[in-house]
């Protein structure tokens, strides 16, 4: 399965290109652009992080869309932000011409319920019907599917990444291997989708976000201490070789070997932390910030597909940060590990 | 007791035997005691940094999952955790120290405790994990050692408890109805001899 | 009817036609951003009301040449329209070409510029004036500049024949 990008590490400076103007998206634009105003700003966020109690949290955020989290217990506060992302995800169905980028969005819910299935199905457990419902794919069909191994009722793509890694369980007869080959094909099909639209700017967004989890991948297995070394993702703008090789290097100078990448502070200041707090925050934080920092030349488009999809990744995200917070302050968890995580 | 005692020589000599018998008790009961305790304070030397470090792991731990819960998305939580592979069996023996019976815990784990792969997950939930992990080694001894220290507290309680009543109550009435036995057959000696010289008189008179 | 005549008559439609598609186009894309920007905050209405009719000039400079040739040619005169060369046809057509094309073009960049300035009074709405109306006027200047050309042609370059 060969790759083929575009656009390689040294060809430009911080954030590939993100493509032209798409002149039918003048609509979806402007209104995602008056919805990004209504956005929780960061400094909010700190005021958050920095609150006394839970309800003082949750009072910072009393004027916006999140009211309904105030006292309210952690599992209804899940069910409140489970809510809002599904709205947010209706609404960028709508506010979407192009199908089949919804199509391709929906899609990360449909591996996502797969590695629950592929597990449940090799362990012989009850495949069941607590899935998410929002991707392509109804979950009420997965028990006629993997009970008859109609695989081909998934569509293709699905299809080849669930018999592999089927395949792949029963070799190592391990259960990350499901995970490694789903994220493995997740990532092949982004790219392969991104390129078929011919669409820059998702080509780049993928590219990046494989960039990123194959950092934090190579520090988790520095810090475990794991053999692994299959499970870095292809596709992105760093070479495998590099990665491989930063496992085995000290936290200090993994830096140097991204030098010459966009990444070089992600790098050194995740791999800093993590040797000296036993932590991945800030490696997580750096990464975010940097994907946020591509969505946000999306400014410059005004008009395409592009803000549109940066702002349901912000979204996406700004929702899992208030969960972060509001979980963080009801278990009264330090104010520094929330500082240390929440990003720009 | 006293009062209910038989004033024979032959209870005299009975009673003689059990002071004997429960002061002997006593001095062994007493070693007993103090032994319990210097054992006792030395597991629960142990027990106390023990502890901390198992309390401290697993708030760490649960820290760090709940960070990571938050920053993922609930249905890669969900698929991430549903299959554990770390397996873990536990064995339980059984010893005696200071013929008390304890028991000592041995486990057995296997297989790697991170059941999920990298993409969809948070490196905090690798760091939660492994410290559980950790945690789960000094919990077993932290457990081992804690019921050691009950049982020890127990036994050393009650030996404690049969010291002191040898040494309070049981020695000294014994002691006691000795003394009284005694004087009781001395009374009865001299009221026996000054009867004989009674009679001795009365003859020779 | 001759051919000097339908080369000017192609001329004042050129104008109409072209400096109008190019406003249509231009409106069409500006009013889409700014219904989007509307349709989450209503108040800002009046600051994109200007944006948004802004790219409809070309089309009245347009409508405007056009005019001044039908005008030229006596056509609402009562001695009703003046027969003409084909080289006076020929001029005219000339004529009508700067406002048309530059009314096509400048009208369709000047939506989009428009459709910049709606997105950034969303996120700025003290720039309105500043940044988005100033930019779009400025590529309103080069429309003004061929509708200039086109009446100096019509007005002052060609020999018009007197009716009879």
């Amino acid at each position: 399965m060969m790759l083929r990008l575009k656009a390689k590490a040294l060809d430009f400076y911080t954030y590939p290109p993100i493509g032209g103007d798409d002149w039918r998206y003048g609509y979806a634009a402007a209104r995602v652009r008056a919805l990004q105003t209504q956005m929780i700003p960061k400094s909010t966020l700190v005021d958050m992080a920095n609150a006394g109690t839970f309800e003082q949290a949750a009072e910072s955020i009393s004027t916006t869309e999140y009211i309904p989290v105030a006292s309210k217990t952690l599992a209804e506060l899940e069910q409140v932000l489970i809510a809002q992302r599904r709205s947010l995800r209706e609404q960028f169905a709508r506010l979407m011409i192009d199908n089949s980028i919804v199509k391709l969005f929906k899609t990360r819910d449909d591996f996502a319920n797969m590695r629950l299935a592929v597990r449940r199905r090799v362990t012989d457990k009850a495949i069941g019907t607590d899935y998410s419902s929002q991707g392509n794919l109804n979950p009420e069909i997965f028990e006629e599917v993997f009970e008859q191994e109609k695989y081909e009722l998934l569509g293709e793509h699905i299809q080849n990444a669930v018999e592999q890694a089927i395949l792949a369980y029963y070799t190592d007869r391990d259960i990350c291997r499901i995970d490694h080959i789903i994220d493995r094909a997740q990532a092949e099909y982004n790219i392969q989708t991104a390129l078929k639209m011919k669409s820059e700017f998702l080509t780049g967004l993928f590219s990046i976000k494989i960039d990123l989890t194959n950092i934090i991948t190579m520090l988790r297995l520095k810090f475990t201490e794991s053999e692994k070394r299959k499970v870095f993702l292809p596709g992105g703008y760093i070479e495998i070789e590099r990665l491989k090789q930063a496992v085995d290097t000290e936290y200090d100078s993994i830096g140097q070997l991204f030098y010459a990448t966009p990444y070089y502070r992600i790098v050194s200041v995740g791999a800093n932390y993590v040797g000296t707090e036993k932590s991945f925050l800030k490696a997580e934080q750096a990464s975010e910030n940097h994907l946020s920092g591509y969505l946000n030349t999306t400014s410059q488009i005004t008009s395409g597909p592009q803000p549109v999809i940066a702002y349901l990744l912000q979204k996406e995200k700004e929702i899992r940060t208030v969960r972060l917070i509001l979980t963080a302050k009801k278990n009264l968890l330090d104010k520094k590990m929330i500082l240390d995580r929440i990003g720009e | 007791m006293a009062a209910n005692v038989n004033a024979t020589r032959m209870e005299l000599l009975r009673l003689r035997k059990r002071v004997a018998l429960a002061s002997r008790g006593h001095r062994l009961l007493s070693d007993k005691r103090d032994e319990i305790s210097r054992q006792l304070v030395q597991i629960a030397k142990l027990i106390q940094p023990l502890r901390k470090t198992v309390e401290q792991k697993l708030l760490e731990t649960c820290r760090r999952f709940m960070l990571a819960r938050a920053s993922m998305e609930p249905e890669d939580n969900k698929s991430s955790l549903e299959i554990p592979t770390k397996k873990f069996s536990l064995a339980v023996k059984f010893s005696t120290i200071m013929n008390v019976t304890v028991p000592q815990l041995t486990k057995e784990m296997e297989g790697q405790i991170i059941c999920y792969g990298f993409a969809t997950t948070s490196g905090e939930l690798d760091v939660a994990l492994l410290s559980l992990e950790q945690a789960f080694d000094s919990l077993i001894e932290l457990a081992e050692k804690e019921k050691q220290a009950y049982l020890l507290a127990t036994e050393l309680q009650m030996t404690r408890r049969r010291v002191n009543v040898l040494e309070h109550i049981v020695i000294p009435e014994l002691k006691q109805s000795i003394r009284y036995i005694f004087d009781k057959l001395a009374e009865a000696e001299r009221d026996n001899i000054s009867r004989l010289m009674k009679i001795t008189d009365i003859i020779r008179g | 009817m001759d051919f000097g005549m339908a080369l000017a008559l192609v001329g004042a439609g050129l104008a109409a036609l072209m400096a109008g598609i190019g406003s249509a186009i231009g409106i069409g894309i500006a009013g889409k951003s700014a219904t989007g920007v509307l349709s989450e905050k209503p108040e800002r209405y009046g600051q994109m009301f200007i944006m948004v009719v802004l790219p409809g000039t070309q089309g009245f400079y347009g409508f405007l040449a056009a005019f001044l040739i039908m005008l030229k040619l006596n056509f609402f005169g009562p001695e009703g329209a003046i027969t003409i060369t084909t080289t006076l046809g020929w001029q005219i057509l000339a004529a009508s070409l700067p406002i048309a094309f530059a009314g096509l073009f400048s009208a369709i960049h000047q939506g989009k510029v428009c459709a910049g300035g709606i997105l950034m009074t969303a996120k700025r709405p003290e720039m309105a004036f500043k940044a988005g109306v100033v930019y779009a006027v400025m590529v309103e200047v080069y429309a003004v500049l061929g509708l200039l050309v086109t009446m100096f042609i019509l007005l002052k370059g060609i020999n018009w024949p007197t009716p009879v």
